[in-house]
């Protein structure tokens, strides 16, 4: 085994260990996931009031998120316990190796067989339904634009929640939720202090008063920077600079963990 | 194979457990570590291991900094911790999914360490006692064939008969490029094996020296109370009269009690200290 600080045959074993290792807990997990869905579905396409036949649009990649966050959340869960860290900071494979493993499995790994997993199941479920005269659901398309649009949300999110789960010691799935919560919390009053300061001369005392607010018409170049420049910027920052950052993060943290 | 200069280090706030401690293991011997509870011998181990970072100073292992958890440095490199953590898995699927990182593991090896053991290989993890789950890890350390093996502790779990084939097999796995570093607080468990001897207080090394050497210098006796001599480094009460180390004038060639030399070294260092810096006590 040549001692390179990537070496595949290597990075083939820590992965092929790491599915051999995780997979009956993993499949344990989407077998009950499954199990509720089918009732659940059921349930709705067996409504007389039948209003919801879109059923997997929304199903699907709402699930798809938050099942990939708790996931990922457990991502480098042998930091948890100090033997189980021992054994993992030992094992002869670079901290490359053993990040670019995890990342796999939860970047690609898990949409790609929970899609195919829902794809199988939406499919044979649509069957079996329409069979007991139920109302027809549409078999989930996985190629639709709205699950690319929510890959792309996942593979954000994803980024976060590794971060958490090598940020974090024990229960990182609900710290890495509680982390976000409050940030997000933050996050909206500095924007409403800031919109606050901005807007002071038509801010009359309530919460953005509306009628007051109508007098505060932002110039054309303001409007355009807002509309075609900084909704960009924001979907280009949370779409590629946040995960980037996010996975460049996670691995420095990889390499300083101690026991 | 092992330098370590000047290293300090403290676990996050507290007050520094090592401050400049100067540490140096050649290759070719098993090297045990001695200390009270709480000395700090895992944590040197540790940091040895890469597992833990000096605050200062330096820790060359094998020529890699430790720290640095090099594939290379960890395939030369098995530690066997007093607490262990196996996966749940069949010993035989443990061999197949962790043999292929270290290079040098010989399967013959493992099969036959197991089998001294009297552990059959085809049984789950799951299924055995904590005592057997530090055989198989002995056992996968010493058949790695790693250049550096260290054990924590590696005799807490061990019924007595195992103890004794630990070892054996031990001393019969040690060559002249590999070297074993064994931690212990129970050193009756490991008479007749280490050499050299380290002996680690108040997160220092007070005491470093071969077997040869204390035997030069120091002479263990079993002796009656009155006869125990004025110059005595240190005694006790002993089934058959008192266990006493006094300076070797005489030139005796007596085994050395590992028991009783720690006793004398902690409890006497300055004085054992002279003693060694001398070039020869006896005419």
């Amino acid at each position: 085994m040549k001692n390179l600080v990537f070496n595949p045959s290597r990075f083939g074993y820590l992965l092929r260990n790491d599915i051999e290792l995780n997979y009956k807990r993993v499949l344990l997990a989407a077998l009950a996931f499954f199990a509720f869905l089918a009732v659940f579905m059921a349930s709705v396409a067996f409504d007389s009031s039948g209003n919801d036949l879109d059923f997997h649009s929304w199903v699907y990649p709402n699930t798809m998120i938050f099942f990939g966050c708790i996931f990922t959340g457990f991502a480098f869960k042998e930091m948890a316990n100090v033997h189980e860290r021992h054994f993992y900071l030992s094992l002869p494979a670079s901290h490359l190796e053993k990040f670019t493993v995890r990342w796999l499995l939860t970047v690609l790994g898990f949409p790609l067989i929970f899609t195919l997993s829902y794809l199988l199941f939406s499919w044979i479920s649509g069957i079996v339904i329409k069979n007991f005269g139920g109302e027809e659901l549409h078999v989930y398309n996985p190629f639709s634009l709205g699950g690319y649009v929510f890959l792309r949300v996942y593979i954000s999110v994803q980024s976060l929640f590794l971060l958490g789960a090598i940020f974090f010691q024990k229960y990182t799935v609900i710290k890495t939720g509680a982390t976000l919560f409050v940030l997000t919390i933050l996050g909206a009053l500095l924007t409403m202090l800031l919109f606050y300061l901005m807007f002071y001369p038509y801010f009359d005392g309530s919460i953005f008063d509306g009628p007051s607010m109508d007098d505060a018409q932002p110039s054309q170049a303001f409007q355009d920077f807002v509309e075609f420049k900084l909704i960009s910027l924001i979907e280009f920052g949370f779409y590629y600079i946040l995960p980037v950052f996010c996975w460049i993060i996670s691995y420095l943290k990889l390499t300083e963990k101690e026991i | 194979m092992i330098s370590i200069k000047k290293l300090s280090f403290n676990y996050g706030k507290a007050r520094p457990l090592f401050s400049d401690l100067d540490l140096t293991i050649d290759k070719g011997n098993i090297y045990g570590l001695l200390g009270k509870n709480g000395a700090g011998k895992s944590t040197l181990l540790k940091l040895m291991a890469g597992l833990l970072f000096p605050k200062e100073g330096t820790c060359e292992v094998l020529r890699y900094k430790p720290q640095n958890r090099h594939p290379d440095f960890l395939s030369q490199l098995y530690f066997v911790p007093e607490e262990l953590y196996i996966p749940d898995i069949a010993i035989a699927a443990y061999q197949k999914m962790y043999a292929p990182f270290y290079p040098l593991f010989d399967h013959s090896q493992f099969e036959n360490y197991l089998r001294e053991f009297d552990i059959d290989a085809s049984q789950h993890m799951t299924a055995l006692s904590h005592g057997q789950k530090k055989k198989v890890v002995l056992s996968f350390g010493l058949a790695s064939n790693c250049p550096l093996l260290i054990l924590d502790e590696p005799t807490n779990g061990l019924d007595i008969p195992s103890k004794s084939q630990f070892r054996r097999l031990l001393a019969g796995a040690i060559t002249d490029e590999r070297t074993f570093i064994v931690s212990t607080h129970q050193v009756r468990d490991l008479a007749n094996l280490i050499d050299p001897i380290i002996i680690l207080e108040n997160s220092k090394i007070i005491f470093q020296e071969s077997v040869w050497d204390i035997t030069q210098k120091l002479s263990f006796k079993l002796l009656y109370e009155n006869h125990i001599p004025d110059n005595a480094l240190f005694s006790e009460r002993a089934p058959g009269g008192y266990q006493v180390v006094v300076p070797n004038m005489n030139g005796d060639e007596t085994e050395v009690e590992l028991e009783a030399l720690f006793n004398a070294v902690v409890s006497n260092k300055q004085r054992i200290q002279e003693i060694f810096k001398q070039e020869k006590i006896y005419s």
